[in-house]
């Protein structure tokens, strides 16, 4: 971060501060947990709330009452996967939340008594998945920018596309959205996940990589016997851009033509941020890959980006969701970022006695078994796992 | 009482001990969540630290195969050689994927007290709102103390950050990216190219 940056945050920061003594703090008398629990019906029974019975998630009375240490064992393995395999971790948190801290069902017991501590819990469950995902991402990410690689124009454009979808995914849907629907569609993503991860490992899928693993090695084989960059052409050093319109973005890379449609990244920003922001993910490991082939930048400019782009995706999508009233179990999530901080530790001891192949047949077993339960037990009302 | 229940009471007491300084009840808010934000930045900057020393080299490994082909992918589009670089580009993206998600986990280690702070702060001060002069759609004229919170715990970690390396100063604080060692290949950017050639012992 430039030093002018830093004084325009400090400086920014300071004066909303500064504001703040003109304005009162009021106390809010009604809030939609507490709306929510009013509109239940009162009783000991399944979709019933017991006022009198100890408080449990989020302190409704009768609850449940996440187990400390399967929450924060939980964590471990998603912290595992993150250091590991790296995109399955935000899946991987999901699952925690949905099946083994036993959200899902109790979130489901209410679907027909209080649709609205229904949609409450559900709110609760796709922002804690996020505000999990995106606190740990968001160091590396700011750590990122140090490094100064970002493509100014390119990173706005992501931005305004991802600040859209953000914004709106929480506005349209905050309230509105089932635990069956979410889980549901959880499940297609995780299902999609999973056939991608499969054709992956295909020899059509694993072709390209192979070809491209080949000529990598080839062109390095090439530049220790010519010692590279002898002939660099410097008339054409740098980005020059050749041509620039609403849909066609032509520039030249050190002579080496290249193109993009401008409206890609704000498309491809505002998508991916929505189902983000809808599922409860990163969104990361989709916006690095799509602006890559997209733009063709280099990776330390298009990683840098979609970074940047990815914060302010979730910057958006956490506040809009924690402003119109969801609540966040904070200590849970506590707990859980101390598991993903072991479990980051512990991956790279472990990693080495389990090859890579192994791995991934692990995680395409696995996005399979929780995708078809979720789909199946949201939209056709059977569950292989019973969760 | 469990032990969990006795820590959270002197927690409790000690935090709100900040926020009943002055008498202006804002001017206590800004002052305690100022305090607050300066002890988690201060715990963060620790935990992250000792998660960094710990996973240094399997960090390093990572990041030395990221930077290798990154570089390759800059000296094929030297040459003007758009396959190799589309290629070494490809693989370049790979090995930072597996590199930034490793990082997504330590990551966290620097954030460990944010949410035990937020959940405090949600459980005392829960019914309290800040009017803005403005109003969003469908979010209304008003913030939480959460919001309060985090542009203070900004602020802190900005302001706070040159005290980082004294505090730290028994080791070399362990940045999750700043680190380098001398023989580390240097992970070449446009102006490298410019005016300078791609080193060719680079990788």
């Amino acid at each position: 971060m430039t030093q002018s940056t830093k004084s325009f945050i400090v400086l920014g920061i300071l004066a909303a501060l500064l504001l703040t003594p003109f304005i009162l703090p009021q106390t809010a008398y009604a809030d939609k947990l507490t709306d929510a629990i009013a509109k239940t019906p009162v009783g000991t029974g399944k979709g019933q709330i017991d006022p009198k019975a100890a408080p449990g998630y989020l302190g409704i009375p009768g609850g449940p009452n996440v187990n400390h240490i399967v929450a924060f064992l939980w964590a471990v393995w998603v912290g595992w996967i993150f250091s590991t395999v790296g995109a399955f971790g935000g899946i991987m948190a999901g699952v925690g939340h949905i099946s083994i801290y036993g959200l899902g069902s109790y979130a489901g017991s209410f679907r027909e008594t209080s649709p609205v501590l229904n949609k409450v819990v559900t709110d609760s469950v796709r922002v804690s998945n996020q505000f999990l995902v995106g606190m740990s991402a968001l160091i590396s990410s700011i750590n990122y920018y140090k490094m100064g690689r970002l493509v100014v124009p390119l990173g706005i454009a992501l931005a305004i596309g991802s600040m859209g979808g953000s914004y709106l995914v929480p506005l349209l849907t905050a309230g509105k959205v089932s635990f069956k629907a979410y889980q549901g569609y959880f499940g297609l993503f995780v299902l999609l996940l999973g056939c991608w991860m499969l054709y992956e490992t295909t020899p059509t899928g694993a072709a390209k990589k192979k070809a491209a693993k080949a000529a990598a090695d080839a062109f390095e084989k090439v530049m220790k016997e010519k010692k590279a960059g002898a002939n660099v052409d410097t008339r054409d050093l740098g980005v020059k851009i050749v041509e620039f319109s609403v849909s066609r973005v032509r520039f030249t890379f050190y002579g080496v033509e290249f193109n993009f449609n401008p409206l890609f990244p704000v498309l491809g920003g505002f998508v991916i941020a929505a189902v983000a922001s809808f599922i409860g993910v990163g969104g990361g490991f989709l916006l690095v890959p799509f602006l890559t082939s997209v733009s063709g930048l280099p990776m330390y400019l298009s990683a840098g980006t979609s970074a940047f782009a990815v914060l302010i995706g979730m910057i958006t999508s956490i506040f809009s969701y924690i402003q119109q009233g969801t609540i966040v179990h904070w200590s849970l999530i506590g707990l859980e970022m101390a598991g993903i901080v072991v479990g980051s530790i512990v991956g790279p001891y472990t990693s080495k006695y389990l090859p890579d192949k192994a791995l991934k047949v692990l995680f395409i077993i696995l996005a399979f078994v929780v995708g078809i339960n979720y789909v199946t037990k949201s939209f056709f009302g059977f569950a292989i796992l019973g969760r | 009482m469990d032990i969990l229940n006795m820590f959270y009471f002197w927690l409790d007491a000690f935090l709100i001990f900040w926020y009943r300084i002055p008498d202006n009840p804002m001017l206590g808010f800004l002052l305690g969540t100022a305090a607050l934000s300066f002890f988690v930045t201060v715990i963060g900057w620790y935990t992250a630290d000792a998660a960094a020393s710990l996973t240094k080299s399997h960090l390093q490994k990572l990041k030395k195969e990221t930077v290798s082909m990154h570089n390759l992918s800059m000296k094929a589009i030297a040459v003007k050689d758009k396959a190799s670089y589309t290629s070494c580009n490809k693989m370049a993206n790979d090995a930072f994927g597996r590199y930034f998600f490793a990082q997504t986990g330590l990551g966290a280690a620097a954030l460990l007290p944010v949410p035990f702070a937020l959940g405090w702060l949600q459980e005392r001060f829960y019914e309290v709102v800040f009017f803005i002069p403005f109003r969003i759609p469908k979010i209304g004229n008003t913030v939480t103390p959460i919001l309060v919170f985090i542009l203070m715990y900004i602020l802190i970690r900005i302001l706070a950050h040159p005290l980082r390396n004294r505090l730290l100063s028994a080791q070399k604080p362990s940045s999750l990216f700043d680190r380098s060692d001398a023989d580390e290949e240097k992970m070449l950017s446009l102006s490298d190219l410019v005016g300078s050639k791609p080193d060719p012992k680079g990788t």
